[in-house]
């Protein structure tokens, strides 16, 4: 035995995400339906949320960049959440009664799935680009005007449904180790339901936090647009901000594609 | 970029027998797992784990684990299984990678065995929340953790069924949750519940979306 106090074998539990995921376990075991187990269920998602990963600088970028509301907050996460549950869902399934292990490790699902979703971010980006530019040309160079009233039809393109979906599926395609644990844990002792029932509230919490930062984007956006003190600053930064909103998401989504690639050769 | 904590494949058990032998396949999990184990076992350096908690390892990790003593003690010491309430006698036949292929341990044990009790209490000295699935003949399934590392397993299909429908009654060896196609069937039943349940909430609050938006249409100032 190389040392008598054992170092911690998990990696840095940030914000308690793989306590309460442990705890969530636990829980799918116990007798009993609780109603705690569904608060737990929520924390945890939302602490996993909190790490790094998810798209929450995507989510932010996307909104403050293609002029979005409130309801276009809660549209990204709520297809966070429904990604993330039938991933989980599908993956338990098949590790569990189809043997899937054999086929393919999970580490190597895992790249492939960061892969797929690195590259549907660098195509929302890219599209970003060409809708902008798409636009411009067609607005003829017309000037901005201030965002101070509510419907705010005219400079910026509104956020498209699909664009918002594909970045929120990209945010929820990989599974989370926790809310996979409890699923195929509710598969093996017979509490499926309940595992299931886990799993999506957990894919929820994932969602309040993505709505957070949505919203926060958002709030954060129109302060600048109320402060911009001369009409020439605000109409720079609305014709900025869709242009950086587009590159960021075509990085982050470059980024995220290229370390699949390389984990993939290394693997290899 | 380091992942907090890499998205790998759980700790495994698969259990059979041949007449009076109990086999335990046992698979590590994911390759992280298995350094932590070659660090607690002292095959391989401590500077595996970084300060932040993310594990490196290399090549040749998996087979300095998988072809030490340490490692065939460690095991034999984790896993014992008990048939007629006598121990049966454990030992490693093959150990291949750790992750794909596990370590295989039989256990000889005094008589023919329908039913035996098998302990795992393999990582979980490592991590209490380490935990283990475990299959085993007629797709019955159970899992280890710390507080259940004794499941009671059936080598009789005559007596599976018995057992699936028993499992609920208190004893002090649980057995398996339930055979294989009880529980597809159950897991099929369950998560269709909650699918439809789920189905049902969207409907309602759809309507309820499009009754209150009809309701205001008419009366909203412009």
């Amino acid at each position: 035995m190389s040392s008598s106090p054992r170092s911690t074998p998990l990696a840095l539990d940030l914000f308690g995400a793989s306590a309460l995921g442990d705890r969530l376990v636990d829980l799918v075991q116990s007798p009993g339906f609780t109603l705690a187990a569904f608060v737990i269920a929520f924390l945890a998602g939302a602490a996993h949320a909190v790490g790094p990963g998810h798209g929450k600088s995507l989510a932010a970028a996307y909104l403050v960049g293609s002029d979005g509301k409130v309801r276009d907050a809660a549209w990204l996460g709520l297809s966070v959440a429904a990604m993330h549950t039938l991933s989980v869902l599908v993956i338990g399934v098949l590790w569990t009664f189809f043997s899937l292990s054999d086929l393919v490790r999970l580490e190597q699902l895992t790249t492939a799935l960061q892969l797929v979703g690195g590259l549907l971010v660098v195509g929302v980006g890219l599209w970003l680009f060409r809708r902008h530019l798409r636009h411009r040309g067609s607005a003829g160079g017309h000037g901005h005007h201030g965002h101070g009233h509510g419907h705010g039809h005219g400079h910026t393109p509104p956020p498209s449904r699909p664009g918002l979906v594909l970045l929120g599926m990209s945010g929820g395609l990989t599974p989370s180790p926790s809310a996979f644990l409890v699923l195929i844990t509710g598969l093996f002792t017979g509490r499926s339901g309940f595992a299931l029932a886990l799993v999506i509230v957990f894919g929820l919490g994932l969602a309040s936090v993505l709505f957070a930062v949505g919203l926060l984007a958002l709030s954060g956006r129109n302060v600048v647009v109320r402060a911009a003190e001369s009409r020439a600053v605000l109409a720079a930064a609305t014709r900025v901000a869709p242009v950086l909103a587009a590159a960021s998401i075509t990085v982050i989504g470059g980024t995220v594609t290229t370390l699949a690639v390389r984990s993939m050769v290394g693997a290899a | 970029m380091i992942a907090l904590h890499p998205f790998g494949d759980p700790q495994t058990v698969v259990i059979g027998s041949a007449s009076d032998v109990v086999t335990v396949v046992w698979r590590v999990g994911a390759a992280d797992d298995l350094t932590l184990l070659g660090i607690d076992l002292g095959v391989l350096p401590e500077d595996r784990v970084m300060l932040d908690g993310a594990i490196t390892y290399d090549a040749g990790d998996a087979d300095l684990v998988a072809d030490s003593p340490e490692l065939a003690a460690y095991v034999l010491e984790h896993v014992a299984v008990r048939s007629a309430g006598e121990e049966c006698t454990g030992e490693v036949t093959d150990v291949g990678d750790l992750v794909a292929d596990g370590a295989t341990l039989a256990f000889t044990c005094a008589g023919p065995v329908t039913q035996a009790e098998v302990e795992v209490t393999t990582l979980t000295d490592l991590h209490p929340a380490y935990r283990t699935l475990a299959t085993g003949p007629d797709g019955q399934r159970a899992v280890y953790d710390q507080t259940g590392s004794t499941h009671a397993w059936s080598f009789d299909p005559a007596v599976v069924t018995a057992a699936s429908t028993t499992a609920s009654t208190a004893s002090p060896t649980p057995a398996p949750s339930s055979a294989g196609s009880d529980l597809g069937a159950s897991a099929a039943l369950q998560m269709g519940g909650v699918g439809a349940v789920l189905v049902l909430l969207a409907a309602g609050a759809l309507a309820l979306r499009r009754r209150a938006h009809r309701t205001t249409t008419p009366t909203t100032p412009s």
